[in-house]
């Protein structure tokens, strides 16, 4: 596998990894899904530029995540009434969500 | 594009200053859940008894009533809300310099959502502001040549009411129909234009019903008689594409809460060329080209404009995503539960909007049923009075329709589970309140509910 392609996928890695951080549900489930979906587009692309400039969006928004991320276990506590019912969330993480 | 200042520290220093910080909040969040008293929390009074951390709260489906701040705009608001406090009409110093830039930032970042230039972008306090700026304000502006003024049935309350107000003053109005469907007839609206009128105001997408209006053929009507042309885009900014000039708006309210964005902030568009002049109603040091007076609020404005540049990046995905969310919450509601409508025009619809009647049951009692289940009906406005909306009553709806409808808001957080949730509890709970419903039972038997005399008591 190329650098280029190791360093997006260690980039997907931290990244899903910081969006799981996040304490609110509704939060969580959207970067979750948002960071596969931005990772995939970007697997599939061609041009090495626009590759670049999307890795370069993907690092920002990394940095704002983890940040983001320490701010909401600072201040949200609440939970939602889905997270503790089985039958809709099971608390694995689903890319589909 | 949103933080600069770590940056600055560099990438090593950020990375163990992170870490630290996850350390830190560990700790932090343990002793947090474990019963400790905070003692700089100025919401409560020491000394009173502190409810429990954490409460379970229900699944959030009201995105036209507000819609949560995305941590993205957190994020680009934050150096405003902690360093950078400057003022930014303070000429003389970097704190005034650094926030004015902040703040032309934003300026272009919401003029890019809509295609305008950054100069034609004012600042409001919400949309409701920009809504009675723009109304007032044009009307009293050109009192002298023109006193008509156009708008629909189902505008917002405060676009209906500085409409009120303005006959009161003297001002003539016409509320245009609308069809079955929500839409304005064009020829109606044509017919209605008068060489004395001065604003046509039409809203692009309804907040309660979500239908989207076909703006750019009233902005061309409006723009061949030399009317002005005004639109709260208050649900449709970031949500549905908009073009200033290709649509022919010559005013547009824009609102900070709607867009993932802070609460307290707006915009209102005006138009340059052709110039659109208009009376302030907030007067004073001559801020924001005079049209609104007052220091604009830095770390709300830089976090509108946060919002607006994540919405133009985000629109077609968001969009793809609530339409999917939207055709499964509706198929699957009506592929299990008989006797609903969808209020509003199916082809001419926001998905993220679905406004739907259930016969035979009472609306009101369907909310308190899906008490977990953040929903509304009608629309927050009017919800503090027990008529039913004047929208859905502007449709043709019947009372008894008009006062069963609820309203589910798909945002960009929302999730499939929810949605599932949802369906599964609107199904339960409306055969549930069917079952109990004379009304229901009459209607199964076969009685048309229509023949019926009605004694008095």
């Amino acid at each position: 596998m190329s650098t280029r392609q190791s360093e997006i996928l260690r980039l997907y890695r931290s990244s899903l990894r910081a969006a799981q951080r996040f304490e609110t549900y509704n939060f969580r489930k959207y970067f979750y899904r948002r960071t596969h979906d931005r990772f995939h587009a970007m697997w599939e692309e061609a041009d090495a530029q626009k590759v670049g400039k999307a890795m370069a969006e993907a690092r920002a928004e990394l940095e704002v995540m983890q940040r983001q991320g320490i701010l909401n276990k600072m201040f949200a506590h609440n939970r939602t009434v889905i997270e503790s019912d089985p039958q809709y969330a099971s608390g694995a993480p689903r890319f589909s969500e | 594009m949103f933080s600069r200042s770590l940056r600055v520290l560099g990438a090593r220093a950020n990375r163990r200053a992170l870490s630290a910080c996850y350390l830190r909040t560990r700790c932090l969040s343990t002793t947090l859940n474990s019963q400790a008293e905070p003692v700089t929390n100025h919401n409560v009074p020491v000394g009173e008894s502190i409810p429990a951390q954490s409460s379970v709260m229900p699944i959030y489906l009201d995105a036209q009533a507000t819609t949560p701040l995305d941590p993205r705009v957190l994020d680009a608001m934050m150096p405003y809300m902690t360093e950078n406090y400057g003022n930014p009409h303070s000429r003389t110093h970097k704190y005034g310099w650094e926030t004015e830039k902040a703040v032309d930032i934003a300026r272009e970042q919401i003029a890019n959502l809509i295609g305008a230039h950054p100069k034609e972008i004012i600042f409001t306090s919400g949309a409701t502001e920009s809504n009675n700026t723009s109304i007032k304000g044009v009307a009293r502006f050109y009192k002298g040549k023109k006193n008509h003024i156009i708008t629909s049935q189902t505008e917002h309350k405060c676009i209906l009411d500085s409409c009120r107000v303005l006959q009161e003053e003297g001002f003539e109005v016409t509320y245009l129909p609308v069809n079955k469907g929500g839409i304005i007839d064009l020829n109606e609206l044509k017919a209605a234009i008068r060489p004395t009128t001065a604003l046509v105001s039409i809203m692009a997408v309804n907040n309660e019903i979500g239908v989207i209006q076909d703006l750019k053929e009233i902005g061309k009507i409006c723009h061949e008689n030399r009317v002005f042309f005004h639109t709260d885009g208050a649900q449709a900014a970031g949500k549905i594409p908009l073009n200033v000039n290709d649509m022919n708006i010559d005013l547009m309210s824009i609102s900070g809460h709607k867009l993932y964005g802070p609460k307290g902030v707006g915009a209102l568009y005006v138009r340059r060329r052709p110039r659109v002049r208009l009376e302030p109603i907030i007067t004073g040091g001559g801020q924001e080209r005079g049209i609104r007076s007052g220091t604009v609020p830095s770390s709300l404005v830089v976090g509108m404009g946060a919002a607006a540049a994540l919405s133009a990046r985000e629109l077609d995905y968001d969009y793809q995503h609530i339409s999917k969310l939207s055709r499964r919450l509706v198929d699957g509601i009506q592929s299990r539960v008989s006797h609903v409508v969808r209020n509003g025009d199916p082809n001419h619809i926001y998905p993220g909007c679905v406004n739907l009647s259930f016969s035979f049951v009472e609306g009101e009692s369907l909310l308190m049923a899906l008490k977990n289940v953040a929903l509304s009906s009608g629309s927050a406005c009017t919800s503090a009075s027990l008529e039913p909306s004047y929208v859905l009553r502007a449709l043709g709806a019947e009372d008894d329709m008009a006062h069963s409808s609820i309203r589910f808001g798909l945002g960009r957080f929302t999730t499939e589970s929810e949605v599932d949730y949802v369906v599964d509890n609107v199904q339960a709970h409306v055969n549930r309140l069917r079952d109990m419903s004379p009304l229901w039972e009459m209607h199964q038997e076969g009685i048309d509910i229509k023949s019926i005399q009605w004694s008095q008591h």
